[in-house]
């Protein structure tokens, strides 16, 4: 397989995407390997053997981004018998044996389907910092801008010629500046739905597909002229932009953005709020084919008032988190898209001066389902006062392995920075096993 | 002489006429002006390119040049007025005159200072850079404004001190959060052009730097932090950077007196050894000697497991290594390299010395005095990276292409595109006090840069500047030139504040952020976006200042001339700043027939200039 530089669009996207040494030659069979290994199989055959196995993959990843760190202690890591617990109570779910925070009554109704990882341990506790390595596993640095997850995956397993973009972030944006495309280039950036309400922003042909396809044959004949003159390739650049611009505002598939689609009865499910209307668009977006989707929650950073703040917030996240993993599990569209919840470090077991608990990312919790993933599961532990992790620690990295397992996605491709460092998608870690068997 | 008053008259006369002639001198004809070091860069680079065979572009036409050169020195397209009287004007020294009169003009700081600023902010690793960003551009304008010398502002960013807020000068420190580390890598990349922040954890894999190299640098700024303003609350983001050379200076105190302590005392393992009297393997507060009494005491409450008021040699050690644990570097003022091996460990002290010369300031000294030192290294004589950073950077700026690619991996260790030119630049810029103004109409002045684009050929040995490169505008730019052409009224937009808040929602900030990007990106980099596109194609502003009818540019163009042609002609002066060929009439006119209205004809036509890709490049 070729190595390609970072740089370079990926040509053969639709069928190359997604291989991985381990899922294809599981999948091609014992007589395809040997053939292979005897040479007579070129791995052009061997692809084109497995071909049609990749297109049908088709996985899909959600994010939940909870933005500011949120509180181990009052979302899934309650600890009700100690001092550091604050005034939090646990509820059961419907596991037995797994309790979360009061806040998160619908979620605990769906434990069946949600792994916990409770002992998440990271060295950052700075919010752009935290924020960027928890998107791009890996510490910021100034000579390299790493390319997020979210495009690295939807770069690899991604349909390039699809008409919506594969990487789509639904909500603000403040504080999340650094995610991006990185080296990958701004092809890869995630495409920016600022609220669940409204359109993407200038996708409305206010004129009418008819006369937009007029004026850009005008303008792909006017510019004959200047491509002449010394600007051919840029000129092609433009046109192809154009035409994959062109293809979104007009595609029928943008409906998709558009939620007032849904009947009463799943709208009802997922709630009047923001957050819970961008769960209900992320899960529209993933049946119009967008691979890579991050719908954001603001306001987790509670270093004053933390009880009182989280309890307002729980509430639309509690609500949209749950009708989405319903939403999916109905639709029988669980097992091909992994839901992540998570946020870029915890808070302080310390509850301060002002009611409020600070940054910690010495240990802290996260969610996830779908995407083959065991749920109704606690992988590690946090100690009793809940300052540190107990046991099984899961570093970011470890995360990030875990994703791309579900997803084969090779971890260990390369792409070169800019200034020829190889970078592998995900540098070290280790698949936490037990979240797939 | 009749009156006396007169041979003073005569004398200054005189004066003002040899001023002029010595004005103009050195504008044409002395060894460091613009135009004679313009002339040794053409003569090293068409020499070379001859040798190689290979042909250059010819130079771009009057219309081609004065765009180009507006765009490049003052951040928008010339009027369709000015482009005629351009072209018109038969005098034989008009490219150099428009030079320096737009040098000249205000436009030229604003523009400028609007890149410097992108340079130091694409690059911001502090979440507070926004609190300085609009400071930081107008500090820069004004030094621009004035022609204040490269080196001057270096200095004054990289010794900048105090008040954030209302402080432009402290853009870059915040930048990269007064972090030695990051200001190191952040210095030597800005002005030098070396890529030195991968010999931070190991000897640099492929160029010559080595780690300890990398920390000297840092070691320039260990004695800086950056901390809320005294007197503020968390609701109001003040903040100031400080010194810490008085906490440095007491930190040294005590870790003297920590090692006089330990001298007479002894090392916490060895305490069991020492004072056990009873021989019970733990030590009480009885037995050790009063002056030890407060750090038993401490070491008591820390590590007592059993309460019983004794400590056993495992509970001592283990509260000796707790305190291991924590960074005993912070506070110290200097800057330690970290030990890989054992990164609980110190680590090694490093004293401030400058990798390029091995000039170093002295040891523990004050914050004050190493960054002055680093400004005076960083641009002396024996340093001549100072001067070969910023010419290959304003040199890719306006030719789409630097000497070295990427602009900011210079050094030694890389071979630059016609070094000679390069260093002829250099050396000019040096003597004429690192001018900016310098450098900029030298490299307007050359032939090299008035040459017709083409694309960059597909081999990479292929020489470079037989013509220039296509590249995109930057987003201050065109937003410059969408509202002038466009003839639109920012000020009308919702969200555009007057109230003095900054234009956080601006169409500006719109802009900034649809089409912004980082300067030192190479040009081959810089591709369009989704969101671009569908900016200059569907967003209701472009669409409402297009139309055909009310208050819009072209409403009164269509209103003034009856004559097609004539609209046609002027359109394309006001958005590709020349007029149109023969075949682009044709096509317009076969369009024509098919679109019966005479209104919409033209707002298509409009539509295609402004969404063209000659409309959003630079040259």
């Amino acid at each position: 397989m070729k190595m390609n530089s970072g740089q370079e669009p990926y040509e053969q996207a639709g069928v190359f995407a997604g291989l991985s040494r381990r899922g294809f030659l599981g999948s091609v069979g014992a007589t395809g390997v040997g053939a292979a290994a005897a040479g007579s199989l070129g791995l052009r055959d061997l692809v084109a053997l497995r071909a049609e196995d990749l297109q049908k993959k088709g996985m899909s990843v959600i994010v939940l981004w909870m933005q500011g760190g949120p509180s181990q202690f009052e979302t899934f890591d309650p600890k009700p018998g100690h001092d550091n617990g604050g005034p939090t109570e646990a509820i059961k779910t419907v596991v037995p044996g797994i309790r979360i925070a009061e806040h998160w009554p619908l979620v605990a109704e769906h434990m069946k389907d949600i792994a916990l990882v409770r002992s998440m341990t990271n060295r950052e506790g700075n919010h752009q910092r935290a924020t960027y390595q928890l998107h791009t596993g890996y510490a910021p640095t100034g000579s390299v801008k790493h390319p997020s997850l979210g495009s690295l995956i939807s770069k690899e397993v991604g349909d390039a010629s699809h008409d919506l973009p594969q990487f789509v972030a639904i909500g603000s944006s403040r504080g999340l500046s650094g995610i991006s495309g990185g080296f990958l280039g701004v092809g890869y950036d995630p495409f920016s739905v600022s609220s669940p309400d409204r359109p993407p922003e200038n996708t409305k042909v206010s004129a009418g597909k008819a006369r937009l396809d007029r004026a850009i044959g005008l303008l792909n004949n006017l510019e004959g002229e200047f491509a002449g003159s010394g600007a051919g390739d840029r000129v092609k650049e433009h046109r192809a932009l154009y035409a994959k611009a062109r293809k979104l505002a007009t595609s029928k598939r943008l409906e998709a953005f558009n939620i007032a689609g849904e009947s009463e009865k799943t709208r009802e499910l997922y709630g009047d709020g923001s957050f819970g209307k961008g769960c209900l668009l992320a899960r529209r977006l993933v049946e119009a084919g967008v691979t890579y989707i991050e719908v954001r929650s603001n306001g987790w950073d509670t270093h004053n008032d933390n009880f009182e703040r989280i309890s307002t917030l729980a509430g639309g996240v509690d609500r949209g988190y749950a009708a989405l993993i319903a939403d999916l599990r109905d639709r029988g569209m669980l097992e091909q898209t992994l839901v992540l919840w998570m946020g870029e470090f915890g808070r302080t077991p310390r509850i301060n001066g002002r009611t409020g608990r600070d940054h910690y990312p010495r240990v802290f919790n996260l969610a996830i389902s779908g995407g083959g993933v065991k749920g109704g599961q606690v992988i590690g532990s946090s100690t009793d006062d809940g300052s540190s992790v107990k046991d099984r620690p899961v570093k970011v990295e470890d995360l990030f392995s875990s994703v791309c397992y579900a997803l084969d996605v090779d971890t260990d491709k390369e792409h070169n920075s800019p200034l020829g460092r190889p970078l592998k998608i995900v540098d070290g870690g280790e698949t936490m096993l037990e979240l797939f068997s | 002489m009749r009156r006396p008053g007169a041979i003073f008259h005569f004398l200054a006369c005189l004066l003002t006429v040899f001023a002029a002639v010595a004005f103009t001198n050195r504008l044409f004809g002395e060894d460091d002006s613009p135009r004679s070091v313009a002339d040794g860069v053409d003569r090293i680079i068409s020499e070379a390119l001859k040798a190689e065979k290979v042909e250059t572009t010819a130079l771009v036409s009057d219309e081609e040049f004065l765009r180009r050169v507006s765009l490049d020195l003052t951040g928008t397209v010339p009027s369709p007025d000015e482009l005629t009287l351009f072209t018109l004007d038969p005098g034989p020294s008009k490219r150099s005159s428009r030079i320096s009169s737009l040098l000249a003009s205000e436009d030229y700081p604003e523009t400028w200072g609007r890149y410097w600023r992108d340079v130091i902010a694409y690059r911001s690793q502090d979440q507070r850079f926004g609190i300085v960003r609009e400071q930081l551009r107008r500090w820069i304008r004004d030094q621009l404004r004035e022609d204040r010398g490269w080196d001057k502002i270096a200095v004054d960013l990289l010794t900048a001190t105090g008040d954030i807020n209302t402080n432009g000068q402290t853009g870059l420190v915040l930048a990269q959060m007064g972090e030695a580390n990051e200001l190191a890598a952040e210095t030597s990349r800005l002005f030098l052009g070396i890529q030195l922040q991968c010999a931070q954890c190991h000897d640099h894999p492929y160029d010559r730097w080595k780690r300890e190299e990398f920390h000297q640098l840092a070691a320039f700024f260990p004695r800086l932090r950056i901390r809320r303003k005294e007197g503020t609350e968390g609701g109001q983001r003040q903040f100031e950077i400080v010194a810490t050379d008085s906490s440095a200076r007491s930190f040294q105190r005590q870790q003297a007196a920590q090692g006089n302590f330990s001298k007479r005392y002894g090392d916490p393992s060895t305490w069991v050894e020492r004072y056990d009297r009873n021989s019970d393997g733990t030590v009480s507060m009885r037995e050790v000697p009063k002056a030890l009494s407060g750090l038993f005491g401490r070491f008591l409450r820390a590590g007592d497991k059993d309460k019983d008021r004794h400590l056993s040699a495992g509970e001592i050690k283990a509260v000796a290594s707790m305190a291991m644990s924590r960074p005993r570097n912070r506070g110290s003022g200097e800057h330690y390299m970290p030990n890989l091996e054992n990164p609980q460990s110190r680590g090694t002290l490093i004293h401030p010395e400058f990798f390029v010369t091995r000039k170093s300031p002295g040891e523990r000294i004050d914050d004050a005095d190493r960054r002055q030192a680093l400004g005076g290294f960083l641009t002396g004589k024996d340093n001549p990276w100072f001067a070969r950073a910023l010419v290959n950077r304003v040199w890719k700026e306006l030719l789409g292409k630097g000497f070295v690619e990427p602009i900011d991996d210079m050094g030694p260790d890389r071979s630059p595109d016609y070094p000679e030119a390069l260093d002829l630049l250099a050396e000019g810029c040096r003597q004429n006090g690192y001018s900016l103004k310098w450098l900029l109409s030298a490299i307007t002045l050359t032939e090299t840069y008035q040459r017709k684009i083409r694309e960059p050929s597909p081999s990479p040995e292929a020489p470079s500047f037989a013509a220039v490169t296509c590249s995109r505008m930057s987003a201050g730019k065109l937003y410059r030139t969408i509202v002038r052409v466009l003839e639109l009224r920012p000020d009308r937009f919702p969200g555009s504040s007057s109230r003095g808040r900054g234009p956080r929602n601006s169409l500006e900030s719109n802009f900034e952020r649809i089409f912004g990007f980082d300067p030192s990106t190479p040009t081959e980099d810089v591709a369009g976006t989704i969101p671009q596109a569908l900016f200059l194609m569907n967003s209701p502003i472009i669409t409402q200042a297009i139309r055909s009818s009310g208050d819009t540019m072209l409403a009164r163009l269509l209103g003034s001339y009856k004559d097609d042609r004539l609209v046609f002609d002027e359109l394309y002066l006001k958005a590709h700043s020349r007029r149109p060929t023969a075949g682009e009439w044709e096509i317009f006119s076969k369009y024509r027939k098919s679109v019966p209205d005479r209104g919409e004809v033209f707002e298509d036509l409009l539509w295609s200039l402004v969404n063209s890709t000659e409309f959003i490049s630079e040259r």
